[in-house]
């Protein structure tokens, strides 16, 4: 007579607390760090403005206005309302062309760095389950873009084969992979040889199921956390090759080829080189602390 | 010892032979090799044939392969088409300058990284630890080359304290390193600061401060050495990122190294001096990371050479 109201508390109390769902835990990690909510939404009000840049930017980033040439910021002596950061060597406004700059960086940035994953986590997923001579071979080819220096050989391959949107994906890809392809094996090798993956094999799955179905879910959190930190890292990177001519073309406005304009002038017109750059920085330091919050986030450790 | 360094130098080969495959095939997708080694498609058709029959361009590809590591292995990339002699010596003209620009900027990332992060660690919640962190923060998102020209703004067109281009005294030095090296400072002080804390959690730290060891002693003698383990491996993958910023540096301080000169072959497609560049520049990044895994020895005694 007793055990029966026993068990129903049992199942009133697993339905009302029931454990947390993982992806609650992490959600719930992430919000409750006020930094990484802020830096979020600035991420995301950064990715609205690249979005709608056509409608946010008070002019359009090409539009020449030979009279309004170089023109202060709005605070500085002889600045014009109509132009807040000033204007450049043809007239062009800043302002405008700093926001069409968030778009190209932020889009580049973001293909090239998901190309990056897609293929460093198939080479290196494969690398790691299949072992043997497929390994050394993966491997060393990715010790050898490990080891060479990123603008060097970047500046060649674009040089030779041109600067254009794909090229420039292709070299960041090309470098970018390594990291996701050496983390995937990494991890693979360690879960190869856990019960999931036996069992798995036992029932008969083959080798690309066990590896997509089975394996990748479970590396996935080291690699989203990567992901983020190296889209920063492509920004910075895309942004060095524009500086020196090599990324994206003119007249696309892009903060790197901004900045290399206004270096020309930093002496007389510092204005050039300093908001690019600035809007740069601000966007790296928001990924930055967004890619952070996540790795925080998502170590169990640090859940209460 | 020699062994060792056999083992390690015999597994830099093929990173060696990976760059040059890359140089190879670099030169066969975009066109044909011919014209884009002889200087593009200005260049006179005496010139073109001359290149053509240099490289055996119109055998099979193997061959083209076999005669180009051939001619790798010589060092021999042929004529500069701007300075007019072997493109290797344009190169090796070059080359003190930006070891000297790398070398110092290596040191620095050491020198101020690892105190930072360490008063980032020891210090935690006190004001100096806060203003490291914010060091290393904005150190890791600040494009180097905006850095650079921030530099120039402040010091040169300011304060009129140091020289804005060119190589010569330590005064040029000052701007390109700290420029190069502000990343790289900035990831050591984060490396420390997380090594750092998870080590002074160990048992042995307990340990040596249960015999009643004085903090400067743990510090220095028991967490530190631990501590450069990580520091190192990270460092010899950053001798190559390293080399890339010296060529941003190079370029905003006109600063004559071999970054500058690749800029200027790339704006010349002089290709046998970016070919020298590249296979040189690689060639230096991996020995320059065996060097590290050497060093790694005085640090671990436990690391044996074998």
């Amino acid at each position: 007579m007793a055990e029966i109201p026993l068990t129903t508390t049992t199942a009133a109390t697993a339905t009302v607390r029931g454990p947390i769902p993982l992806k609650v835990r992490i959600v719930q990690a992430f919000l409750r760090d006020n930094v990484a909510v802020g830096a979020l939404a600035i991420l995301v009000a950064l990715i609205l403005i690249g979005a709608l840049a056509p409608f946010v930017a008070p002019h359009d980033p090409l539009e020449q206005t030979l009279v309004a040439r170089l023109l202060p910021p709005v605070w500085d002596q002889g600045g014009d309302p109509n132009y807040l950061f000033g204007t450049d060597h043809l007239g062009r406004d800043i302002l405008s062309r700093v926001i069409h700059g968030t778009r190209v960086s932020l889009t580049l940035s973001f293909i090239a760095t998901t190309v990056s994953l897609l293929i460093g986590v198939s080479l290196g997923l494969i690398s790691g389950y299949a072992g043997g001579w497929t390994d050394a071979l993966i491997m060393r080819f990715a010790d050898t873009m490990l080891a060479l220096p990123f603008y060097v050989v970047g500046i060649t391959i674009v040089a030779v084969l041109g600067p254009s949107f794909t090229n420039l994906v292709i070299v960041l890809t090309l470098f970018g992979w390594t990291f996701y392809g050496r983390v995937a094996r990494g991890e693979v090798l360690s879960a190869k040889q856990r019960e999931y993956v036996l069992a798995a094999r036992v029932v008969g799955a083959s080798r690309w199921r066990i590896m997509f179905r089975h394996l990748l879910p479970n590396i996935a959190s080291p690699l989203i956390v990567i992901w983020t930190l190296g889209i920063a890292t492509t920004i910075l990177s895309e942004s060095g090759l524009s500086f020196l001519g090599l990324g994206v073309q003119p007249p696309t406005p892009s903060w790197g080829t901004m900045i290399a304009d206004g270096q020309q002038k930093i002496s007389s017109v510092p204005w050039l080189a300093i908001f690019p750059g600035l809007a740069l920085m601000i966007t790296v330091m928001t990924v930055n602390t967004v890619g952070d919050a996540l790795r925080d986030a998502l170590d169990p450790k640090s859940w209460r | 010892m020699t062994r060792y360094l056999a083992g390690r130098l015999m597994q830099a080969i093929p990173v060696i032979l990976g760059v040059a495959t890359m140089l190879f095939l670099l030169l066969r997708v975009s066109g044909d090799p011919a014209i884009i080694m002889a200087g593009g498609q200005s260049a006179s058709p005496q010139t073109i044939a001359a290149v053509r029959e240099k490289f055996g361009l119109d055998r099979p590809l193997w061959d083209q392969y076999a005669i180009f590591i051939t001619q790798l292995v010589r060092f021999d990339f042929g004529e500069s088409y701007t300075w007019h002699e072997a493109a290797l010596g344009v190169v090796i003209a070059r080359l003190p300058t930006t070891v000297i620009l790398t070398g110092s900027s290596f040191v620095l990332a050491f020198v101020i990284g690892v105190p930072l992060g360490l008063v980032a660690s020891l210090k935690r919640g006190s004001i100096g630890a806060r203003v490291a962190m914010l060091f290393a923060f904005l150190g890791q998102s600040v494009p180097s080359f905006w850095l650079g020209i921030l530099l120039i703004l402040l010091f040169s067109v300011q304060l009129r304290w140091l020289p804005s281009f060119g190589s010569g005294d330590i005064r040029h030095l000052i701007m390109p390193v700290v420029t190069i090296s502000g990343f790289a400072i900035a990831r050591n002080a984060r490396l420390v600061r997380s090594g750092m804390l998870e080590i002074m959690n160990e048992d042995y730290i307990r340990t040596a401060r249960g015999k009643g060891a004085n903090e400067r002693v743990i510090v220095t003698r028991h967490a530190l050495k631990n501590m450069l383990i990580p520091i190192i491996t990270v460092s010899g993958l950053q001798i190559g990122f390293l080399v890339g910023g010296a060529v941003l540096a190079e370029t905003i301080f006109a600063y004559p190294g071999v970054g500058s000169l690749l800029i200027q072959a790339v704006g010349a497609r002089d290709y046998p001096v970016i070919q020298a560049t590249v296979f040189i520049t690689a060639t230096a990044v991996v020995l320059a990371n065996i060097l590290v895994d050497i060093l790694y020895t005085f640090v671990d005694p436990r690391i044996r050479f074998g």
